[in-house]
């Protein structure tokens, strides 16, 4: 048997009640505030720093924010082909960008292919990391749609060119690029 | 008296305990806007335009991840292992949404950032930091240029350094669009890293003047 949650009544109590007669709801009311308040905040009758943040959890939202002067705002929003990401918006409504990106991994492996994965606030994608020397860079398991800026810089202690590169694409994203078969370090910019 | 979610108690009417439930309510405008030295945290006060809104945010310690219900993204503070020092940061989590990949908690700040170089350092999202400078000179023979750089503050690993010639003095084996002189880095050390990069010198450019930028990433 589980307690029933008790449910907030805002309207209460009513001009004609007997103060006696709302005792239930003032104690639902008092209780529910104080449930609620809990999830993200402090709790109303701690010691300190009650109304401080634990977490803030962000509710997909479906509608445009809007920002007045002075305000700027963090909200989650749903992205196609990921999931509900952090977006911002600065004072006066403007442009929204997406703030957060895919996840971000970090797997290292000395001596082999190692990438990294990060993100930059706009919907940018960062790839870093050491290729070589099968001369092949995959960008999976997030294939891009375009390529910003790739950088390569040879490892070691012997000075050589930049090299060519190829970008292979499947499925109309870019899932690998091809380049000389030595140690390169690289970082690549893009779009999901 | 603090907030006290159990009141009115029993059957007594809640006339006889009034100064509870005066508290209790008078307990939401004091803590949805806490003040402090004139500054109002967490949220807009009750009774203004804004109500419900938020003000200055205070995260407070984290010691466990919180699990994400749908649709939600999760912002907290939690103690982040780091090289330089444990300390407080930022942290986000987002649903999984590729099956191969877990949805790890991702360290969004780190403590420190230098903004006045000539070497600058920032973060990325993921327990990343980022370090960017240049080197510039003149070469008057044809050695290979060497340089020995120290990150700071010091990474657990140092992962991607890497070296660009801003220079169209390039001097052999160039090829249509390589505009640069060769380069390379290698890692020597958790915080250290060299650059090598081939002379801009030429007889036909004794004392050839140039510049290199980069930049290196490491785990927090």
């Amino acid at each position: 048997m589980t307690t029933p949650t008790p449910e907030f009544t805002p309207n209460t109590p009513q001009a004609k009640d007997i103060i006696g007669s709302s005792q239930d709801q003032f104690l639902q009311n008092f209780q529910t505030l104080y449930n609620a308040f809990a999830k993200n905040h402090v709790a109303l009758d701690a010691v300190s720093g009650a109304g401080n943040h634990k977490v803030i959890d962000l509710s997909q939202q479906n509608k445009n924010i809007q920002t007045s002067n002075n305000e700027l705002s963090m909200y989650s929003r749903d992205v196609t082909g990921q999931t509900n990401q952090l977006f911002m918006r600065f004072e006066n409504n403007q442009p929204e960008f997406q703030f957060s990106n895919q996840q971000p991994t970090f797997t290292h492996s000395p001596g082999v292919n190692t990438t990294f994965i990060t993100f930059l606030p706009g919907n940018l994608v960062v790839f870093f990391g050491t290729v070589g020397p099968t001369g092949s860079l995959s960008l999976e398991p997030y294939p891009l749609s375009n390529i910003c800026s790739a950088t390569f810089c040879a490892v070691g202690t012997t000075p050589r060119n930049t090299p060519f590169t190829t970008v292979v694409e499947s499925g109309g994203k870019i899932t690998s690029i091809t380049l000389e078969k030595n140690f390169y370090y690289f970082i690549v910019v893009g779009n999901p | 008296m603090t907030y006290n979610p159990n009141i009115p108690v029993g059957k007594d009417s809640p006339a006889n305990q009034q100064a509870q439930i005066k508290t209790n309510f008078s307990q939401f405008p004091t803590i949805f806007s806490s003040t402090a030295l004139g500054v109002v945290y967490n949220h807009t006060a009750i009774n203004t335009a804004n109500q419900g809104k938020h003000e200055a945010i205070i995260l407070t310690q984290q010691t466990a991840d919180p699990t994400i219900d749908n649709d939600f993204v999760s912002l907290y503070a939690k103690t982040a292992v780091q090289a330089s020092g444990n300390s407080l940061q930022i942290f986000e989590r987002i649903q999984q949404f590729k099956p191969t990949i877990p949805n790890d908690p991702i360290q969004l700040t780190f403590s420190t950032v230098n903004v006045a170089g000539p070497q600058y350092q920032s973060f990325l999202p993921g327990g990343y930091i980022l370090y960017v400078g240049s080197e510039s000179g003149t070469a008057i023979n044809a050695n290979n240029l060497a340089f020995n750089i120290t990150v700071s503050p010091t990474p657990s690993i140092l992962l991607t350094p890497i070296a660009a010639t801003n220079t169209s003095s390039a001097r052999s084996g160039a090829l249509p669009g390589q505009i640069g002189c060769k380069i390379c880095t290698n890692i020597t050390a958790v915080n250290k890293f060299t650059i090598t990069m081939e002379s801009p010198y030429s007889t036909l450019n004794p004392m050839a003047p140039f510049k290199l930028t980069w930049m290196a990433i490491g785990k927090v």
